[in-house]
């Protein structure tokens, strides 16, 4: 009976806990539907496994207290080895448990991810930058991500090097970027406003920097707002992007875009501004700058730019064409300017 | 003879880089007779000369001193024990074939590499205390972090818990060693061998991929990784090979009347932990054999743009890795038995159900492994399942949870260290187990995947879980080991320290999961920095509470209190016998007669001694 009274006692406070724990709400804002059904289902765990929690402690700690043994004490435990109901009870209940979170969890997954998509965009994931394609409207390498609220959103998430993690915290959603194939989210976006993108997939030394708000990460909030404003951004960033296809630079900016340089360098033609390497807009006044610029592209270490890591990748020798790192080069060294 | 060839580990200095550079010559020599350009490959060299130096070392430490002449025909003594016990403390540096010995150096070796392993943390905690960059860069937090958590794994948890096993287990059994002294040797010194390679990756440039490696960024990564690989072989050779004798030793080295159910439930323990490491550990043998081709050999298996497959690795590495999280704690289930029966002087609670749930999870947990990948972009259908067996594997845990509890309640609480770490892991393996079962949840995985919070429930489960029943074990058979007792005082200095700065450390980073810190990250957005900082000055602490137990442990085995055979009133047959035991363990055979928790029954006995009441008393150690 004793027993009983404090498995109640502990049950409930354990519960309580839980409640005050969901109460206490460290979840970042709640702004997509998935958020919704998401946080529900976080709830429900939280209060029932912190009843078993409080079950567990209550009887862990009253037993200590009850039964330690006391200095000249003779008592003599009772040699009991088991209790049939006692262990059928307690696999029974857990099972029920166990089985009705997989069930609400099962549910949610399935709303999170039923209807039809208004709209699909696709993630690029590359070392240490993000890049949205619209392929609707015919808009790539796009660096903020803008979408229109209360749209059905069908993220194709891709990589063009390693592994990395697309996760949204106000959206409650992540999935990796896998080279070599396309990995589908689903997101409807409900709150209006400026959201942090995070990679949580560990891609080389830049990887922090692509999480919002670390020190050198680019400015790449992404941007939920109402439908009249997501055509104004469609419009805008077809103007840019006309601009940029007729400027003398166009061929440089599309390789250094693509190759994700802009991640980390800052380069005004291509409208970049990473901080995570050297700033490229004064590489012209350098006495060799063609050999120095080529040099540092294929070689990267052989010359460290004081105050920055050795962080660049040291693969575009062989990611891009000769082509393209002469032009790149010619760019840069203001040979087209 | 000289003491650079007698086998020991002079003779390993120079036969060593010997063999090392035999095969390296030879390696050029191919490269440069099939014409191949440049002839030096540092991948290819290195990867032949650290093999090679594996077989190096193992030949000048004497694992194959005799079977080299038994496979070439020489007479050899079907009865040699000339490799067998300690003598002296020399002893414990050579290729010794006693369980008790190896017992002792695998204990050893994987507590240095746990300390290594901790201080790799505590560099890279200080550097997190505060945003922005402070003492190291982004590559080294990178490498540091990937060697924390690589040491910790598969040079401590995994063999830790087969060196407390060597020890124990034949003594458990009634046997007077293991199945196979030898090969029981050649486990023991792979595992120094993998510490150092992974170690020796800091030479070149250290791996940088985490403990899981994944492709592509392991294959592209630095040359460090591939040490990685070869390390992962080697401590995998060296579990499996433990593994295989644990199997032989319990199946077929029992004593008289130990049936199975009168085993120890330590002894069950260990029997689905081996099962579970032959049946599974190939599969990361497989895993990093592909990688490493990858990287030294040229093949694609992981190359997208030429038809390779990122995802596959995830598939074969997890296959290994999840069974590998209950190969790191099952055995510290079975010494929470042990201890928390012994300790409460009560029999423990439902025998039957405990050592079927050990098994229960060793099969269930084949079939969870892809819920380390729900966010890694998988077939869709997969996840459900994959819930579902997730969700369904907390049945046989909680099984032991409650059966631990029903053993301490109405039991006369001895309330020793020993016990102080096993009650100590009951509070916080159950908060890891209630965030398993949240993180199971698949639309909730998706929001903290690959975040603190998973660093939080791993930490939980690994360091509340594994690493404190290693300390309880640790103190518990510190006695029959040393005979001598340990310092109580100090002991239980240890463990409030080590409870209380653990979860200080480790609680609040569920907090930051769920706010939206990702996990392996040298540097943050700093509206995290309030907890970071606490983070880093509870790991501190932490680190300087294993103090009390270094000090403790080197003290008490010249100092402590002599401990006589039996200091806790055990019934399991290594405490029938001398402390330290003799040197074959068991000079006259025992007869089991009952089970081995027959606490609080006046007059019951596990195991008789036929001839004679009390076997010889002859010290193994001096």
């Amino acid at each position: 009976v004793r027993l009983v009274i404090l498995g109640i006692v502990g049950t409930v406070a354990g519960l309580l806990l839980g409640i005050g724990i969901v109460a206490a709400d460290v979840l970042p804002p709640q702004a997509s539907e998935q958020a919704v059904n998401t946080d529900r289902v976080y709830e429900i765990m939280v209060i029932v496994t912190m009843g078993i929690f409080g079950l567990v402690t209550a009887v862990l700690v009253a037993a200590l207290v009850l039964y330690r043994e006391r200095r000249g004490e003779t008592r003599v435990a009772p040699p009991v080895h088991g209790h049939h109901g006692l262990e059928i009870v307690w696999t029974a209940i857990p099972a029920v448990i166990v089985i009705a979170l997989t069930g609400i969890s099962w549910k949610a997954l399935n709303d999170n991810e039923s209807g039809k998509a208004d709209l699909a965009i696709t993630v690029w994931g590359q070392q240490f930058d993000w890049t949205y394609d619209y392929p609707r409207e015919n808009l790539q390498q796009v660096h903020q991500l803008v979408v229109p609220v209360h749209a059905k959103i069908d993220f194709d998430v891709q990589s063009k090097d390693v592994i990395h993690g697309w996760w949204v915290p106000a959206w409650r959603v992540q999935i990796n970027a896998t080279p070599g194939q396309t990995n589908k989210l689903r997101v409807t976006p409900t709150e209006i406003g400026d959201f942090k993108v995070v990679c949580t997939f560990i891609c080389g030394s830049g990887h922090p920097v692509m999480g919002t708000g670390v020190k050198g990460s680019i400015p790449q909030e992404i941007k939920v707002v109402s439908a009249a404003d997501y055509a104004k951004f469609l419009a805008d960033q077809k103007t840019k992007a006309a601009a940029v296809a007729s400027s003398p630079n166009a061929a440089a900016v599309a390789t250094f875009t693509s190759a994700g340089c802009g991640g980390c360098h800052t380069w005004t033609p291509a409208k970049s501004n990473g901080a995570v390497g050297p700033p490229l807009d004064g590489l012209s006044s350098h006495p060799d700058a063609e050999n120095f610029i080529r040099q540092s592209i294929e070689d990267p270490g052989a010359q460290i730019a004081a105050g920055f890591p050795n962080a660049m990748p040291k693969d575009f020798k062989s990611k891009l064409s000769p082509d393209q790192i002469d032009t790149l080069v010619k760019a840069l060294a203001g040979g087209s300017q | 003879v000289n003491v650079f060839l007698r086998p020991n580990l002079a003779r390993c200095l120079w036969v060593t880089p010997f063999v090392s550079l035999i095969f390296m010559s030879l390696t050029l020599f191919i490269r440069h007779w099939v014409g191949m350009t440049p002839i030096f490959d540092s991948e290819q060299m290195l990867t032949v000369g650290y093999i090679a130096g594996v077989f190096g070392f193992l030949i000048g430490i004497g694992a194959f001193d005799t079977w080299f002449p038994w496979m070439m025909g020489a007479p050899t003594r079907p009865e040699d024990h000339s490799q067998h016990g300690a003598y002296s403390w020399r002893d414990y540096f050579r290729f010794n074939t006693d369980h008790k010995v190896i017992g002792v150096q695998y204990v050893t070796t994987t507590f240095i590499a746990f300390f290594v392993g901790g201080m790799f943390a505590e560099i890279f905690r200080a550097e997190l205390a505060h945003p922005g960059q402070d003492f190291i860069t982004t590559q080294q937090y990178n490498g540091f972090m990937s060697q924390h958590g690589t040491l910790m794994i598969f040079t401590f948890l995994v063999p830790v818990f087969a060196g407390i096993g060597n020890f124990v287990i034949p003594l458990m059994l009634g046997a007077p060693d293991m199945a196979f002294p030898r090969l029981n040797a050649l486990s023991f010194w792979l595992l120094p061998l993998a510490l150092m390679i992974f170690l020796s990756s800091f030479l070149v440039e250290s791996f940088e991929a985490g403990w899981t490696g994944y492709p592509p960024f392991s294959t592209t990564g630095p040359m460090g990784e591939t040490l990685f690989e070869i390390g992962i072989q080697i401590a995998g050779a060296s579990s499996i090979a433990t593994a295989v004798n644990f199997l032989v030793t319990i199946i077929t080295m029992r004593a008289p009347g130990m049936t199975m159910f009168r085993m120890p439930l330590l002894v069950w323990a260990n029997l689905a932990t081996s099962a579970l490491v032959v049946a599974a550990t190939p599969f990361i043998a497989g895993a990093q054999f592909l990688t490493m081709f990858d990287r030294v050999i040229g093949t694609q298996f992981f190359v997208p743009s030429l038809g390779g497959d990122v995802l596959a690795y995830q598939h074969v590495f997890w296959f290994y890795s999840h069974p590998a999280v209950y190969i790191m704690i099952l055995p510290g289930f079975g010494i929470i038995s042990e201890v928390i029966s012994v300790m409460a002087r009560k029999p423990i609670f439902g025998y039957r159900a405990i050592a079927f749930s050990s098994a229960g999870i060793a099969v269930l947990g084949f079939s969870v492994w892809a819920h380390h990948m729900f966010a890694s972009g998988m077939e869709d259908w997969l996840r459900v399942p994959m819930m579902i067996s997730t969700m369904l594997i907390a049945i046989p845990t909680g099984i032991k949870i409650f059966s631990w509890l029903g053993t301490i309640w109405d039991g006369v609480l001895r309330m020793t260290t020993a016990m102080l770490f096993a009650t100590g892991f009951i509070f916080t393996f159950v908060i890891g187990g209630v965030t398993g079962i949240w993180l199971a949840s698949v639309p909730f995985d998706y929001h903290v995947h690959d975040t603190y919070f998973v660093v939080a429930h791993f930490h939980y489960v690994l360091f509340g879980g594994s690493v404190m029943t290693v300390f309880a074990g640790v103190y518990y058979w510190y006695p029959k080991v040393f005979g001598r007792m340990i310092d109580e005082r100090l002991g239980k200095l240890h463990f409030w320290s080590t409870f209380i700065f653990s979860n200080l450390t480790f609680f609040p980073m569920h907090w930051l999961g769920l706010e939206g810190m990702p996990r392996r990250v040298a540097d943050y957005d700093p509206t995290f920095e309030g907890w970071n900082t606490f983070i880093s000055i509870s790991a501190f602490c932490l680190g300087a509470g294993m103090l009390f137990f270094v000090y403790n442990m080197i003290h008490s085995a010249r100092h402590g209190a002599i401990a006589g055979d039996n200091p806790w009133g055990a019934l399991t047959l290594e405490w029938q016998v001398s402390s330290p035991p003799p040197i074959f363990n068991f000079e006259v055979p025992p007869r089991v007669v009952g089970g081995p928790y027959r606490y609080g029954e006046p007059g019951a006995q596990h195991a008789i001694f036929p001839e004679e009441t009390v076997p010889v008393h002859e010290p193994a150690h001096v």
